[in-house]
């Protein structure tokens, strides 16, 4: 599932940092390392593939598959570009940025969650870059989407790996149907539970109504949760008005994300 | 607490009648503070409230929806159409329209809005074309979005008929705790002073036309007899049911209304009154956009404040009474038969009112040269009775108005009462006779006391000041009804039916 990533760079991270961030998608068994940089108009393409090369060879030397690869226009457009033409999944370093710059320019982040036909790992303040992922929250709504990121959960299995389950609802809209709607879900939260057994030695499921987004970011920061595994449903009115869930809570949490479209 | 809804409401009319006693004054100037607060700064919103109401109604019949029944799928409509629509007219605009009939063209005629020049053509087609849009589809597009909510829940869903069912989608089981009984107990006090000064002033009105066409005297005490009459023979209606007693009363109603119509269509300017007829429907469809939304805040606003945004605040007011007594003699009909129905048949019937009664008086001032508009302006009580004086057989018309008013305002408060007895009862569809009669009698004797301490326009501002969380409370109506029936069409709902799970749910 993981074996091929793009990585993004701006080239004035330290070298320090692009070690970790390769050391860290090293753990997700990932052979190769595809290293971007987007450049901008007044940019010097040359330069920076020179220092992107001369990354790339360090790297090399550390015992790291990694190729490079320059290329110019609209960063989430160029990253996702990139990542479908190598088969790879993306790997992007989320940033803080403040509320005014975020709602004015918005962000690469979001951008790319928003365009992205591939999946996507947005890494934030959890797990630390030493850290590996421990700790995951797998939000589900059973529809295709959430059972096409199902193989990537159990790809994240890791020794002492605890998984949460989660399904946020719409209430019914009456009280009989309502508890028919719930004992169907907390079924079928039984039946997936059951069949992540096998993979982690910690699984609890959990069920509740609302607003999936807030409920997701909220249950997240609750369980302190290195990564959220969602799915990404491509259609509605709703999500291409606000966003889709991953999109919407991207800003709000310190878990990182991984997006399966 | 047992009966939270029933005490609670009980205890904030008493408290208000009990204020209306004291002092009359303070009632006032709180309640004229309050409405006029309300009418300057949220105004805008009556009206665009209205129309958006009109809009969902006409959307949803059409819909992918309009086909899902108010029932179970084999259920079928518990009353005849004639049935049906008598007691939809009766409990939505009864003695209203009798009151109104003649003495609103009458004054829009003499005092229009300023850009308007008073007493001329132009004056008296306005007069027509807002008498007709201030009767017409709008309120009864409120009246369905409240209705249709109740009837889908309950029917549909298995609920209690209460409005605080409809919130279900969105509040879940808090709906039988705080959040749910404020819903409710606004519905009881919104209901309880509507009917109250909708009564008193059917009471004023009876009192006028005995007083016109038979001389006896137009004293508080008369008044006072009428009430308590009035009171005897709806509390008698209601002990009997709402099959017997209230469609009885409302097809009575019909017929009594019919019969006025025909008549004075016959005896009446006949063509002159279909030309009225023709021509303000023309122009109602024509300029209905303009009016949904027009507001008037260069020229004219006073007259916009006073006559549209008032009804439209009373109308929402209103609705929870008409809401819920429409909902309970709807079961078995699909959503766009109700829509369609309650849209059309009742205003256009209104339409015919209208013409008719407002079309002969305007044919007196206009073409008789019958200086009717300045007595209609000032005692609108009896102006429909002086018009008819110039009528043959004014007489006669005179009693059958009466006639029709006694059973207009019986009926209204026998429905109301059973309305208020469900509200107050969880939503039983057989509320008990002691909490009937309770609020019968607390219903007239509000009635009856604020018309002798003069409080009794005070009580109807304070109805219309509760229109504004009622505004609020049915957009999130429209909003969980359109959930509810998404669910429904997706097939994410069970019916609960002799415990047969007859949809399997999908997530």
């Amino acid at each position: 599932m993981f074996q091929r990533v793009v990585m993004p760079l701006e080239l004035n991270e330290p070298f320090s940092e692009i070690k970790l961030r390769c050391q860290f998608v090293n753990q997700l068994n990932v052979k190769n390392i595809y290293l971007l940089h987007i450049t901008s108009e007044n940019d010097n393409t040359t330069r920076s593939k020179q220092q992107l090369d001369d990354i790339a060879m360090i790297l090399k030397h550390l015992g790291f598959n990694v190729q490079t690869e320059v290329r110019g226009g609209q960063p989430a457009t160029g990253i996702c570009q990139t990542a479908k033409e190598k088969q790879s999944f993306i790997y992007i370093p989320g940033k803080r940025k403040n509320l005014l710059s975020a709602t004015l320019l918005g962000s690469t982040t979001n951008d790319v969650l928003r365009l992205t036909t591939i999946p996507v790992l947005v890494h934030k303040a959890r797990p630390a870059l030493k850290d590996t992922i421990k700790n995951i929250l797998y939000a589900t709504d059973f529809k295709d989407a959430a059972q096409r990121a199902l193989p990537y959960v159990k790809d994240l299995a890791c020794a002492g790996g605890k998984l949460n389950v989660l399904h946020v609802g719409k209430r019914a809209a009456d009280p009989f149907s309502e508890q028919h709607r719930r004992k169907n879900v907390m079924d079928k939260i039984k039946l997936l539970t059951k069949d992540l057994e096998t993979h982690f030695s910690w699984v609890e499921g959990k069920e509740d109504v609302g607003t999936p987004s807030n409920y997701i970011a909220k249950y997240s920061e609750e369980i302190q949760a290195d990564v959220i595994v969602l799915g990404r449903y491509n259609k509605g009115l709703t999500q291409k008005i606000l966003g889709s869930t991953a999109e919407r809570i991207s800003g709000k949490v310190h878990s990182s994300i991984l997006l399966i479209p | 607490m047992k009966d939270i809804v029933f005490r609670f409401s009980l205890i904030i009319v008493l408290a208000l009648v009990a204020l209306g006693i004291i002092s009359p004054k303070l009632l006032n100037e709180l309640s004229t503070t309050i409405h006029s607060s309300i009418i300057n700064n949220f105004g805008w919103g009556y009206l665009l409230a209205g129309f958006i109401f009109l809009v969902f109604c006409i959307l949803l019949a059409f819909s992918r929806y309009g086909s899902i029944k108010l029932g179970k799928d084999d259920d079928q409509p518990e009353y005849s159409y004639f049935g049906w629509f008598s007691m939809l007219f009766a409990a939505g605009m009864g003695i209203g329209l009798i009151f109104w009939g003649v003495s609103e063209p009458l004054s829009h005629f003499a005092n229009p809005p300023e850009q308007i020049a008073g007493g001329t053509g132009a004056a008296a087609s306005f007069a027509m074309r807002y008498s007709f849009f201030h009767w017409g589809l709008q309120p009864w597009a409120i009246y369905i979005v409240m209705s249709l909510s109740i009837a889908y829940f309950s029917f549909r869903r298995g609920m209690p008929p209460l409005i605080s069912s409809c919130f279900y989608p969105l509040l879940g089981e808090k709906i039988y705790t705080w959040p749910g009984y404020i819903i409710d107990i606004l519905a009881v006090f919104a209901t309880i002073f509507g009917i109250a000064t909708s009564l008193g002033l059917g009471a004023l009105q009876i009192n006028s036309g005995l007083e016109h066409v038979y001389g006896l005297p137009g004293t508080t005490t008369s008044t006072m007899v009428i009430i308590a009459v009035v009171t005897v023979l709806f509390l008698i209606s209601s002990s009997t049911g709402l099959d017997k007693g209230i469609q009885l009363l409302s097809k009575s109603n019909m017929m009594l209304a019919a019969i006025l119509l025909v008549f004075m269509l016959i005896v009446g300017p006949t063509s002159y009154i279909l030309n009225v007829f023709t021509s303000t429907l023309g122009e109602y469809a024509n300029d209905l956009l303009k009016m949904s939304l027009e507001v008037n805040p260069f020229q004219g606003y006073e007259w916009t404040k006073s006559w549209t945004l008032f009804y439209w605040a009373w109308w929402i007011a209103w609705s929870p009474f008409v809401g819920l007594f429409v909902a309970r003699i709807s079961r078995g009909r699909t959503i766009k038969e109700f829509i369609l129905g309650a849209l059309l048949v009742p205003t256009l019937l209104t339409f015919f009112w209208f013409s008719i009664f407002g079309g002969s008086a305007l044919f007196l001032q206009l073409e008789q040269g019958v200086q009717v508009a300045q007595a209609a302006t000032s005692d609108v009580s009896t102006a429909l009775f002086k018009v008819f004086s110039y009528y043959p057989l004014g007489d006669v018309m005179s009693t059958v108005a009466i006639l029709l008013l006694i059973v207009f305002f019986v009926t209204s408060a026998d429905s109301a009462t059973f309305v208020l007895g469900m509200m107050t009862s969880h939503g039983s569809m057989s509320p008990p006779l002691s909490k009937k009669m309770v609020w019968g009698f607390t219903q007239s004797a509000v009635a009856a006391i604020l018309l002798l301490s003069g409080g009794l326009e005070a009580l109807q501002k304070m109805a219309i000041a509760a229109a504004l969380p009622f505004a609020l409370v049915m957009i999130l109506l429209c909003y969980n009804l359109l959930v509810a029936l998404n669910q429904e069409f997706k097939g994410q709902y069970y019916i609960n039916k002799n415990d047969n799970i007859s949809n399997d749910i999908k997530m």
